[in-house]
């Protein structure tokens, strides 16, 4: 029998698929990617809890109403505490003087949970 | 390439062999049943991570609408032992006692098929505070406690908060 091509030559110009170690090989860097993917979501995850941690730490609240009229008069939020003994508001005493509340301008921020008012007092008569 | 002998071409055919092809077969299985293994075990974290997001959103959403209303509150009771109403002292003079009447404004929180709502019932106005809600408990207390359970997506959390009364 003539040999035209060398055994070598044959076998390079027959090669068009991947051999088996390259497919191995393609399997571990497969496996390789799906753990680092993995990985990334763990990290996410971690940092969902932080921000969790960070943003409402607690479990119990304590509530601390405002103690002045005027806040309450432009509904501000309450406080809320996470260690209890907090002062709460005051109840009004008998005899103090009393006033109207006249609100001239209100705007609330509440991204930065402020207020800013403009108010006027005026001694009430039937106070 | 018709130059080539019967015998070589036959040696040197292209593609894989049976046993290759068996092999890749396995061990593509071994992967695939690996990876379904670990999406198995990974698949309620990232349930559980969404959820508790979700939760994170409500619970803060629940607890601005509570600390808004309990700011300028002046009397809180329960009605029942899952309804909450508030006294909001109000008006041109307000005299910081629960009058329960106008001008004070009267506002009530109750839970409708694990939402929280909040009604205003000097205006009438009402609207969903938050979702997500499993229990809504208040107890008068003194101190008066409210306890407000979240859930979703196997995620859970339990928040409570104490108002005290003067």
């Amino acid at each position: 029998m003539k040999r035209l091509l060398s055994k070598y030559q044959a076998r390079k110009f027959f090669a068009g698929a991947f051999s088996f170690v390259e497919l191995q090989i393609s399997l571990v860097i497969l496996a390789v990617g799906l753990l680092g993917f993995a990985g990334l979501f763990r990290i996410y995850s971690l940092q969902t809890r932080h921000i969790e941690q960070n943003s409402m730490p607690a479990s119990t609240y304590y509530v601390v109403g405002q103690s002045n009229r005027w806040m309450r008069q432009i509904e501000m939020p309450a406080d809320m505490e996470q260690t209890a003994g907090q002062s709460a508001w005051i109840p009004p005493v008998s005899g103090d003087k009393a006033y109207k509340i006249q609100l001239n301008r209100l705007s609330k921020d509440f991204d930065n949970s402020t207020a800013d008012a403009n108010v006027m007092l005026v001694e009430d008569a039937n106070g | 390439m018709d130059k080539i002998p019967l015998t070589l071409r036959r040696r040197f055919r292209r593609g894989f062999t049976l046993i290759e092809l068996m092999v890749v077969s396995i061990l593509m299985a071994i992967v695939v049943l690996i990876t379904s293994q670990f999406w198995r075990w990974f698949s309620p974290s990232v349930a559980e991570m969404i959820g508790r997001e979700h939760i994170l959103g409500e619970a803060r959403i629940a607890m601005q609408n509570l600390a808004a209303d309990f700011g300028s509150a002046v009397g809180a009771v329960a009605v029942g032992n899952n309804r909450l109403m508030l006294c909001k002292d109000s008006g041109d003079f307000p005299n910081g006692l629960a009058d329960w009447a106008a001008p004070d404004v009267l506002v009530d929180y109750y839970l409708v098929d694990g939402t929280l709502q909040r009604s205003d019932l000097s205006t009438g106005a009402e609207f969903a505070v938050a979702d997500g809600i499993s229990n809504f408990t208040v107890e008068q207390g003194p101190p008066l406690r409210i306890t407000m359970g979240l859930q979703r997506k196997g995620a859970s959390r339990q928040l409570v908060f104490i108002w005290s009364t003067p």
